[in-house]
């Protein structure tokens, strides 16, 4: 990683710091009469669950996306994949993430990480 | 300092049931804590898997408090993308402690800056849900402030235990095993445990398929699409179970 690099994480990394902390303080700070309310309040709350799902779904259907040459079923029997259904099944099973992140973490390590 | 925060520290300092309410908090919370340290555990591994130095992955994990942003982050660092695309991602996928401030300003509104702001750095998910839960209506605000700070303080210093005890534990697992991906792991469940309705469902199916379809568009409209596109839909099935209702 080269000087240039370097610097660019770093400025990454408290350019985040400052977005989260400041998201956390908006209303906090700002008169109340201008907190959200009706449609522009519904619509942000359906914002996190869009973008959080848009993020992942390429990342964990990667190997069906772009499988690699004779992968299994066409990509579906890549561990990344099966361990993001045993998380959701997890989580929707249990109503917790932490039974999510265990389960899914758990088929992850059994079937890529020491397999 | 004012008088309003004069009136407000003495209050603070004098009295006693603020303790009760900040130990109830604790016990509310307590129970949740386990997955603080997991997730924490898992973040601080894929910090370090992803590429980062352990001091960068130090420093995010002490400036970023906010396992979702440190996630997102990473693969964004590592593919080289630009700070905008970071900082709109970022902002996309932390716009719910926007929503947060919103409706903690009800109860923080009125307290001196610095706790205000010392709280609201503090507040996370399973802060905000263990105060949900045992939070009562008609509470003084002294006990309410309390019971929250009793809520979010144990998540904060267990968050940080697990993340360092990650970008510790990081360095013993073997290279290239691809355990950058426990950190999308995690994502994957906080995701699925915001799908609890049909609009829920609607908006990360929509979401879902315009970012695959958006993968190659530039400066990361394929997520911007995907989130404007996700609302939409999520609303679409709501005024229509609203209409139905009628």
């Amino acid at each position: 990683m080269n000087g240039h690099d370097l610097v660019s994480v770093w400025t990454t990394i408290i350019v985040v710091a400052v977005i989260v902390a400041a998201g956390r303080w908006v209303f906090l700070i700002l008169p109340r009469e201008w907190r959200p309310r009706g449609l522009l309040e519904q619509a942000l709350s359906h914002a996190p669950l869009a973008a959080l799902a848009a993020l992942v779904a390429p990342q964990v259907l990667a190997p069906l996306l772009d499988p690699a040459p004779g992968a299994a079923l066409g990509g579906f029997a890549d561990p990344r994949v099966l361990a993001a259904i045993a998380a959701i099944a997890a989580v929707h099973w249990r109503r917790s993430v932490f039974a999510g992140v265990v389960a899914g973490v758990a088929v992850y390590l059994l079937l890529a990480g020491f397999g | 300092m004012s008088r309003f925060a004069l009136r407000w520290s003495s209050r603070w300092a004098r009295s006693g049931a603020r303790r009760t309410a900040l130990r109830d908090g604790m016990f509310a919370v307590a129970p949740l804590l386990p997955g603080t340290v997991s997730w924490g555990l898992v973040t601080g591994i894929a910090l370090v898997k992803a590429g980062l130095t352990t001091g960068q992955a130090l420093g995010m994990a002490a400036l970023v408090f906010s396992g979702t942003a440190q996630l997102v982050t990473i693969p964004l660092i590592v593919a080289g993308a630009s700070l905008p695309v970071v900082m709109l991602t970022v902002f996309l996928t932390n716009l719910r402690f926007i929503i947060y401030s919103a409706t903690l300003a009800r109860d923080l509104g009125r307290l001196p800056l610095p706790l205000r702001l010392g709280l609201g750095y503090l507040t996370s998910d399973t802060a905000l849900a263990a105060y949900r839960l045992r939070y009562r209506d008609g509470e003084p605000q002294v006990q309410r402030v309390a019971l929250f700070a009793g809520c979010c303080i144990p998540v904060y210093l267990v968050w940080q235990i697990g993340s360092l005890a990650g970008i510790g534990v990081a360095h013993l697992l073997p290279a290239g095993a691809g355990l950058g991906y426990l950190g999308t792991l995690a994502v994957v469940a906080m995701t699925a445990a915001l799908v609890r309705s049909a609009s829920s469902v609607a908006a990360a199916a929509v979401a879902i398929g315009v970012a695959l379809l958006g993968r190659g568009w530039p400066y990361s409209l394929g997520m911007f699409g995907a989130v404007v596109a996700g609302i939409a839909a999520a609303m679409l099935v709501e005024s229509l179970q609203r209409r139905r209702a009628r």
